[in-house]
């Protein structure tokens, strides 16, 4: 493996994700295999969420940067990190045109 | 040099979206860390190792046996799920994952082990005794 001392050396990755909603959230697993917890950054803009990650024994930097919908309350987002597996849930607040009813089969 | 076949780009500027109501082409290159994902051992100070993604799986999913010289490894990975979710786009590659790596000739299978560890899984294996360098203690009359 090339050896960068500097992490901003490592060449960047764009991490492949699925992902969820429903009419009251949002979710994501983002996959980041080799990263640990501390080595997750998440940022949040105005309207966009950026993720970079170190994965030093890859040698790269995972990094993505996402566009947040308007109704994601940012400030609720839960993230838990999971076998190289990042799951972010964000919940939706209600909005305020046209309500949306989406029935789930019981 | 190991090197899993990742996309190198740089993506500062990328933006791109992730919701239904965003949906439209990706602006940008993906990394595929399963497809085409090359695993072979590379040598170490003492004997091999071998190390590719294998993000969501648990150690308990993997089937790791060696048998003839050829190390054979499977697991299956699915999508997640989300509590009262539905799943709207599907970018991760899951399904069954079968790799066939040949031992190194010289390597004792007796050694060999594997470690998973945040989604990384490392197999390594060191060299029969026999071939190992031996220090020779002299001995003073």
């Amino acid at each position: 493996m090339t050896q960068h001392t500097q992490p901003n050396t490592r060449p960047q990755v764009v991490p492949r994700a699925d992902f969820f909603r429903s009419a009251e959230a949002y979710a994501m697993h983002i996959e980041v295999p080799g990263v640990r917890a501390d080595a997750i950054e998440l940022d949040f803009g105005e309207r966009s969420l950026t993720l970079e990650a170190e994965a030093p024994e890859l040698g790269v930097q995972f990094r993505r940067v996402f566009r947040v919908p308007r109704d994601a309350s940012m400030d609720a987002v839960d993230a838990t990190l999971n076998h190289g597996l990042l799951r972010l849930r964000v919940p939706r607040h209600a909005s305020d045109s046209g309500k949306r009813i989406e029935v789930t089969a019981g | 040099m190991f090197n899993p076949l990742w996309i190198h780009t740089d993506l500062t500027r990328t933006m791109e979206p992730i919701f239904e109501e965003f949906v439209r082409q990706l602006s940008a290159p993906v990394a595929s860390p399963h497809r085409r994902q090359i695993a072979a051992f590379k040598a170490k100070e003492d004997g091999w190792e071998a190390q590719w993604t294998a993000p969501g799986v648990r150690a308990e999913e993997l089937d790791i046996r060696a048998e003839g010289g050829v190390l054979h490894v499977a697991y299956t990975t699915a999508h997640g799920e989300e509590e009262g979710l539905r799943l709207q786009r599907k970018e991760r590659r899951v399904g069954e994952v079968r790799r066939k790596l040949a031992l190194p000739r010289d390597a004792d299978p007796e050694t060999i082990s594997a470690t998973l560890r945040d989604g990384l899984l490392t197999i390594s294996v060191t060299a029969l005794a026999a071939l190992m360098p031996k220090k020779i203690e002299v001995k003073t009359a």
